[in-house]
Order: C-alpha cells, then sequence, then structure tokens
C-alpha cells in the first residue's frame, strides 16, 4: 500500500525557511528520482507534495521550503514523530544512455528531486553539469551540493553568490559552450517556462518537473492538470516530469 | 472486524459496506487498489462520465479553505464509449458491486448513456448527475421538480438497473426534487452533491467558481438529510463533509441508509476502514442491526 505511517528519524532546518527531513523508508516500491510523497500535516487541510531529494534502503530525505501553513506545520514536527504519507508517488526523469551530457537546471527548492537525480546519474556513469540558481545568496542551499562529483555552476538574481544571473541564463551560455544532450529542471514556474522556450528553440531534449496545488496525488481527482499537446494531463500521476516539448506554455 | 456483517441491500442494490466512495473522487475505481483496502467500501463508484469523451475546465481547478476545498473539474472523463472499452473489465474483475455516475450537457446526453450503458453486464447501479443543464427551463435539471420527474421517468424506461438520483443542495427545497425523483422512479437518493461557492484569487487578481466540499459543508448537508428522510420512502445515501466515524454514524441516525464520502477519504484513504469498524463497534455496543440505527433519531412524517 501506498499510504504508510513513518517516523521522522532526524530534521535539520537550513536559513529559517528549508527544511530537510529523514524519514524511514518503508516504501513497498524504490522511489525513482523526480518522484514525490504526499504528507498529512494538520497544518493545512489537503495534504502537501513534497519532492524526494535523496534515497537509500532504509532512509528516505526530503527537502521543502517553508511557505504556508501546511510545510510551517512540517516544519514543527520534531525526531521520532510519526507522520502520516503517500508514496511514492508521480512518475520520474527518465532515464539516460551512458556518456550523455546532461544538464540539470535548479530554481530554488528545485534543487531538492534534482539532488536524488544527480546522484543516481552520478552513479550510472552520465557526464553531469548542475545549474543551480536563486533569488539571494540564502535561498541557495549549496553546501548541500556533494564535492566534486559532478560540474556545478552557482548563480543568484543579486549576485551575492556565485555568478550574477538568472539560471536560465546560464543555460543560454552553457548551451553557447557546449550544447547539452538532454537537460533536466525543476523549479518556479516561471523559470521553467523560459527555459522550456529556450530549450525549444535550440532543439535540446528538456525534461521539467512541475508544481501545482495537488489534492488527491494519485490521479483521481483531476485538480492539478497542466494543458498539453495530449490534453489536460495530471502533474500528480503523468507527471510531475514532462517531456517539455508537450507543454504548452502559458 | 467481521466485514461481511455490514453487507446491506439498499432495495435491490447489494452493497458490500455501507460505506461509498463518493464520485469525482474516487477515479474510475481502479486507481486506488494500490493505496486503500477495497473491502470496506460498499461499491466501486465511479467519477461522472458523459456520452462524449469531455477535456474539462482549463486550470486551476482546485480552491483550499481551512476546512475544504472548492473544485471545478468540469467533468474531465474519458466518455462512456472508452469507459467500456478500457475500464469495465478491470472494474468486473475488482468483484465489488458497481455504481457508475452518469452526467451530460444535457438530458439527451444522459439518456443516451444510460441505453448503451445497459447494454454492458456487471454495472449494477447508474447514479445520474442531476446538476446537469437543462436548455428549456435554462436551469440544472436538479433545480427543478418537473425536470427531474422527466429525467429520470426516461432513464427508468431505459434500464432496469438500479437508479440512483444524486440530488444538488442549490435549491430552496431538496424535498420536492427528492419526491420527484422517487416518483418518477428513482430506487435510491443520494444527498447532496457539492455546495455553490466563489473563491477571490487575490494573487490572480479573478473570481473562481466552483463545488465546495470537505468538513465545512456537513451541517447542510446533514440538515438536507434529515428534512429529505422525512419526506421520501425510498433509501437514502448521505454524503457531504463526512470526515470521521461520528460523523458517518451522526448521517446514518439522520436517515441516510448507506453514506459517501468524497473529499476526506481522498485525504485519508483508511477512512472508510475505520467508519466500517466503527458501525460494528455501535452495533455491537448497541446490540441492534444496522438497519434499525438508519433515521434512528429522525421522525418520519409521511
Amino acid at each position: 500500500m501506498k499510504h504508510k505511517r513513518v517516523r521522522i528519524l532526524s530534521k535539520k532546518i537550513f536559513n529559517e525557511k528549508y527544511v530537510e527531513l529523514l524519514l524511514e523508508n518503508r516504501f513497498d516500491t524504490v522511489p525513482e528520482p523526480g518522484q514525490f510523497i504526499h504528507i498529512l500535516t494538520g497544518g493545512a487541510f489537503m495534504r502537501r507534495p513534497i519532492s524526494i531529494a535523496e534515497c537509500s534502503q532504509k532512509k528516505v530525505k526530503i527537502l521543502f521550503q517553508i511557505k504556508g501553513p501546511g510545510t510551517k506545520k512540517l516544519s514543527e514536527f520534531s525526531t521520532g514523530k510519526e507522520i502520516d504519507i503517500l508514496g511514492p508517488l508521480g512518475n520520474s526523469f527518465p532515464s539516460v544512455e551512458k556518456h550523455q551530457k546532461v544538464y540539470l537546471v535548479a530554481g530554488g527548492i528545485g534543487i531538492a528531486p534534482l539532488l536524488f537525480t544527480a546522484d543516481k546519474l552520478v552513479q550510472s556513469g552520465n557526464n553531469l553539469k548542475l545549474l543551480y540558481g536563486a533569488r539571494t545568496k540564502n535561498e541557495l542551499l549549496d553546501f548541500l551540493l556533494p564535492e566534486g562529483r559532478y560540474k556545478k555552476i552557482i548563480s543568484t538574481d543579486d549576485g551575492s553568490i556565485g555568478k550574477k544571473a538568472n539560471v536560465v541564463e546560464i543555460l543560454k551560455n552553457e548551451i553557447f559552450i557546449e550544447k547539452p544532450d538532454i537537460v533536466f529542471a525543476a523549479g518556479p514556474f516561471a523559470m521553467l517556462k523560459n527555459l522550456g522556450l529556450l530549450c525549444n528553440e535550440y532543439n535540446i531534449d528538456a525534461y521539467v518537473s512541475l508544481e501545482n496545488i495537488m489534492f488527491c496525488g494519485l490521479g483521481v481527482c483531476q485538480g492539478c492538470v497542466v494543458e498539453t499537446t495530449n490534453g489536460y494531463q495530471k502533474v500528480c500521476k503523468d507527471g510531475p516530469v514532462f517531456d517539455n516539448r508537450i507543454i504548452k506554455w502559458k | 472486524m467481521e466485514i461481511k456483517k455490514l453487507q446491506i441491500k439498499l432495495g435491490k442494490l447489494r452493497l458490500d459496506t455501507p460505506v461509498l466512495p463518493a464520485s469525482g473522487t474516487f477515479g474510475y475505481g481502479d486507481e486506488l487498489i494500490d493505496t486503500m483496502d477495497y473491502q470496506y467500501i460498499g461499491a466501486i463508484v465511479t467519477k461522472t462520465l458523459t456520452w462524449k469523451e469531455n477535456p474539462g475546465n482549463p486550470p486551476p481547478r482546485i480552491w483550499e479553505f481551512k476546512n475544504g476545498l472548492m473544485n471545478s473539474i468540469g467533468l474531465q472523463n474519458i466518455g462512456v464509449k472508452r469507459f467500456c472499452e478500457e475500464k469495465l473489465k478491470i472494474l468486473l474483475n475488482l468483484d465489488k458491486p458497481l455504481i457508475v455516475s452518469i452526467g451530460g450537457k444535457n438530458p439527451d446526453d444522459i439518456l443516451r448513456s444510460i441505453e448503451f450503458l445497459s447494454n454492458e453486464n456487471g454495472i449494477d447501479a447508474f447514479e445520474l448527475n442531476l446538476s446537469c443543464p437543462n436548455i428549456e427551463t435554462n436551469k440544472t435539471v436538479s433545480e427543478d421538480p418537473d425536470s427531474t420527474f422527466k429525467l429520470i421517468n426516461k432513464a427508468r424506461q431505459l434500464t432496469n438497473r438500479v437508479l440512483i438520483a444524486k440530488l444538488s443542495p442549490n435549491v430552496t427545497d431538496i424535498c420536492k426534487i427528492g419526491i420527484a425523483a422517487e416518483q418518477a422512479g428513482a430506487d435510491i437518493l443520494c444527498a447532496v452533491n457539492t455546495f455553490k461557492g466563489l473563491y477571490y484569487d487575490w494573487d490572480r487578481g479573478k473570481m473562481y467558481t466552483g463545488g465546495v466540499s470537505g468538513p465545512m459543508i456537513f451541517p447542510m448537508s446533514f440538515r438536507l438529510v434529515f428534512e429529505l428522510y422525512k419526506k421520501v420512502s425510498i433509501p437514502i445515501i448521505g454524503l457531504g463533509g463526512i470526515d470521521s466515524d461520528k460523523k458517518a454514524l451522526e448521517m446514518i441516525f439522520a436517515g441516510a441508509s448507506a453514506i459517501g464520502i468524497g473529499t476526506s477519504m481522498v485525504i485519508m484513504p483508511d477512512l472508510a476502514s475505520r467508519v466500517c469498524q466503527a458501525i460494528v463497534d455501535y452495533l455491537k455496543k448497541m446490540r441492534k442491526n444496522f438497519c434499525s440505527i438508519v433515521g434512528i433519531r429522525n421522525e418520519k412524517k409521511h
């Protein structure tokens, strides 16, 4: 069953608004990068979908930003508490052939699913580059990135750390230097839209992880749809990862 | 728990338990097999199907409140034909009673779907989503006793399957609609659908309309079932905001022969099992059978 109660094994809070929870891994299936869990927080009426940021046989790490009453409540839970979750849910980033040049592009808390993705891709011998941007220094969790496992470019909109540029501008520069075989991205909608249009312009395969207000998380309520060339598709079940080419960016 | 003890019959309709998923919160019926235990639900209840495939409304479609939500899905569905081709066989293999919800852009669409689906084996009941526009009256069918009577009467002539009339709460007197449905030949009433609501989105600077569900509507749906029970003889499936075993029992005390849970079962997939357990415990404690507690705190007046 996807419905579980799992214990919080540890909690870390970064820069007052980012939370990392380590949970017991009691899933029936092995989570794939891009998948999420749907958590009953008690702070808001609906569950909250949170990306899986790391996974081992016994532990699952989630990373989220405190945005409203649901995530606030979740951030207040202490180690040892059991939480009610559904998961793992949704699809995942596609697997890629060895030696392909993969660019991962993360905006803000979009880093969460890409940490997991990067981990998996490195293990399977891919040539990775992570472009990670945020608005400002205290919204960038660069200290969570592993040392030396893959290339990284850090940027902030205000230049308070890393290059002073938007992460999509960084990607554009990189495309001029060396065109990637494939791009995986997660972040705010506006960033993903710009990235999606850029990748279409340069004819680069790209997969984007979308966020949406989500009720069931299981594909039954059809509340979280996004418009695609195949009609309305559910972010929770057909996604959250979509082939950029099918999204009708609005 | 002796789940078999909870088997009930609403007229001709056999249910595995008195706890039903609410249409629209249970997908086509097969999607939650690996999320919840189906033995605790009385039947499969599909989302509303329309004659033709329907893309539904543009997003956004969900708005959250502190104690409920508003939706405007717009009956997105694959249409009755694809439902038969892609879903029906899977659902029949689940070995549960099957209730198919039918809606449409007009009454003729609903009747066409019923006629078509009546040729298929294994569908135990049709739930008629009466929140369907009627061009002749410029109202939804559910708002008008005459339109309700006409639609159900025609449906009655097309099928011998169990007919459930899903009533809207957005009316002056729900009992008039319930009585019209009963007189037209409905076997069961299902009360109530979502309440009309309005949401202002500050970020987008826009108003959105939709149907409100969740615990916040319970006092109103509870009252409507209470009123209906006094006026009709056919069984009532009571739903609208049930989020706990206590609220489920309360709905039964008001006159519901079975209860539906929608929004809260999506959030808590184990709610049906908890409600079943509570009913079993209550019956044991009071030394009663299920039928004898239906409407036990309500007085029939007809």
